[in-house]
């Protein structure tokens, strides 16, 4: 049973659209993507404003649960693989790394947190620091949000609960720094 | 456990007297900072000359993040000082005293944090962005250049027969050249900006509908309490006239719950088609989502 | 006094990070309408509306690779007729 939804929009399939979301997510041109694609313009954006239309009218959630896990694979993606953001070799290092360590992972997620919190464009803070750029990390965030799934559909609740404790342990060590960044909270003279 | 019941008692005094006056103080502080910050954000999102207000958008964003510090100050103290003081629970007098000075702290952080959200629909609030003036620019550039184009191939005179919200290919009626039109960005955010500018300006047709929701939660639970009433009263003639009454509550809830439906339908109805009448290009799409939203309505409804 | 020049300085500070501070993908700007067309880069012909939108009538070179269905305003009748 196919889903309708699901038909590509003139010829541009839903993991075409969330490969494209992601890599210009990652700085790469709309018109290097759609070059690879074969596409124009106004075939483009015809398709992107139906593909949203369609996960409007979709009851089931079906179309955007199946985009994001096609966010997640953008870079096997047959005809868009191969366009890349210029990174840093530090900051394909750090890709890597997020990818497989999920203590890094926890951390920088808990860092950008912490970097909205002290007026910092959190997505450029992670750029900045460590060379990955919002599409890779928000793909990265698929991966580990699956893993995530698989734990909880397991009842493993007690490393799900680690990894929610982690996360905020690292992001209030990092909330601590950009505090003493800026010179304190404003509550930091009120002692108890 | 040994323990001092007398320097425990003293202890746990000192503790709720300290927090209590901890959290005043950390209150001063809040309105100090939330007061000076409200003009300033204000100022901000007049003044951003970006159309996204990224300036603005990051200095709320840091704003909220020192009035959740203070939060999270009080938190912290909260945990460790009172709700994980170890007090013999054996002995009846300590363990009521604990529980007194919980419930005190308790009740002195549900404070802070009502203060805490007050401040933050404050701060919420300094948004403010012209959708009809946003609209009302998409209007005039159509006025603007709907015949100013001429075909690349032969200059021909083009006319742009509607507003675009995305590229589109448009054929010289001279030479029967395929064009490329390239709406501007303004024109591109029109269905975006559709939606956001109907949600608005139907928004006191949603406010009418969650007024009949506070009406038909009243009912609800008059109608509950009647039959609460019903199940325990013995006396069979009082039973009777509860069971009057009753029915009378069952339709007076059914009857606002309709009510309720009506007005959400009512505002749904007339907020798709401002939406269409500001993107006719998609509204086909639009009225399917019109569909799932009414349906997804109808289904929270019946599960409550 | 003192107790008051903290927050306001801690503002003045925020407002500053705030306004260096630049933005994911770097400020978007606003771009006006524009026309242009693409002619066939294989043989140069121009792209005639009676032709389709996907191939070049005279030399095949294919334009989009894709097949367009029913879209917003690009239809099916706008794909090129088969060779
Ligand atoms: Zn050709």
């Amino acid at each position: 049973m196919s889903n309708p939804l699901l038909d590509p929009i003139h010829g541009v399939s839903l993991y075409d659209y969330a490969t494209i979301s992601a890599k210009m997510a990652s700085g790469i041109s709309q018109e290097d993507l759609l070059k690879a694609l074969g596409i124009e313009n106004a075939v483009y954006e015809e398709a992107a404003a139906l593909w949203v239309t369609r996960m409007q009218e979709d009851q089931t959630f079906e179309v955007i649960t199946v985009f994001g896990q096609y966010f997640g694979e953008a870079d096997n993606h047959p005809k868009l693989s191969g366009l890349k953001p210029q990174t840093s070799a530090e900051g394909s290092q750090n890709l890597e790394k997020l990818k497989t360590d999920r203590h890094f992972y926890e951390e920088l997620s808990g860092a950008r947190i912490a970097a909205y919190e002290y007026g910092y464009d959190g997505a450029q803070w992670i750029l900045d620091n460590y060379g990955i750029t919002l599409g890779d990390f928000q793909a990265v965030a698929v991966h580990w949000s699956n893993v995530n799934q698989a734990e909880m559909g397991a009842d493993n609740y007690e490393k799900v609960q680690y990894w929610v404790n982690y996360q905020q342990q690292k992001q209030a060590e990092y909330a601590q720094k950009f505090a003493a960044e800026q010179g304190g909270n404003i509550g930091d003279d009120v002692e108890f | 456990m040994n323990y001092n019941p007398a320097a425990m008692r003293s202890e746990m005094q000192d503790t709720q007297q300290r927090f209590v006056t901890f959290v005043d103080k950390l209150e001063i502080k809040l309105k100090e900072f939330a007061e000076a910050s409200l003009p300033e954000l204000t100022e901000m999102n007049d003044n951003d000359e970006d159309a996204y207000k990224q300036t603005y958008h990051r200095m709320k964003s840091a704003v909220l993040g020192q009035v959740d510090s203070i939060r999270k100050k009080a938190y912290d103290v909260l945990e460790e000082k009172v709700m994980l003081y170890q007090v013999p629970w054996e002995d009846a007098a300590l363990r009521q005293q604990f529980m007194d000075m919980r419930n005190t702290c308790q009740e002195r952080y549900t404070q802070l944090e009502d203060l805490i959200q007050y401040y933050r629909e404050k701060i919420e609030e300094t948004f403010s962005e012209d959708l009809e003036a946003k609209y009302q620019y998409i209007l005039d550039e159509y006025e603007r250049i709907k015949d100013k184009f001429l075909c690349t191939q032969c200059g021909g005179g083009l006319t742009i027969d509607k507003i675009y919200f995305t590229t589109t290919y448009i054929a010289c009626p001279f030479c029967q050249t395929q064009n490329t039109f390239e709406p501007s960005s303004q024109a591109k955010s029109l269905e975006h900006l559709g939606r956001s500018l109907a949600e608005k300006r139907t928004a006191h047709l949603l406010k009418a509908s969650h007024h009949n929701g506070q009406l038909e939660e009243d009912a609800f639970r008059k109608k509950h309490r009647l039959e609460m009433d019903m199940a325990f009263e013995q006396n069979s003639r009082e039973k009777t006239r509860l069971a009057a009454e009753l029915a009378n509550a069952v339709q007076h809830w059914e009857n606002t719950r309709n009510e309720t439906i009506r007005l959400y339908k009512n505002y749904l109805r007339a907020m798709f088609d401002e939406w269409n009448n500001i993107n006719p290009g998609l509204t086909a799409e639009h009225e399917r989502f019109h569909e799932r939203m009414l349906q997804d309505y109808l289904d929270s409804k019946k599960n409550n | 006094m003192e107790e008051n020049k903290k927050p306001l300085s801690l503002l003045e500070k925020m407002k500053q990070k705030a306004r260096e501070q630049k933005m994911y993908g770097g400020e978007q700007e606003d771009k006006s309408a524009g026309m242009k067309a693409r002619d066939c880069p294989n043989c140069g012909a121009g792209r005639m509306q009676q032709d389709g939108l996907t191939h070049c009538a005279y030399c095949g070179f294919e334009f989009l690779s894709v097949t367009l269905t029913d879209g917003i305003n690009i239809k099916k009748e706008d794909n090129s007729p088969q060779h």
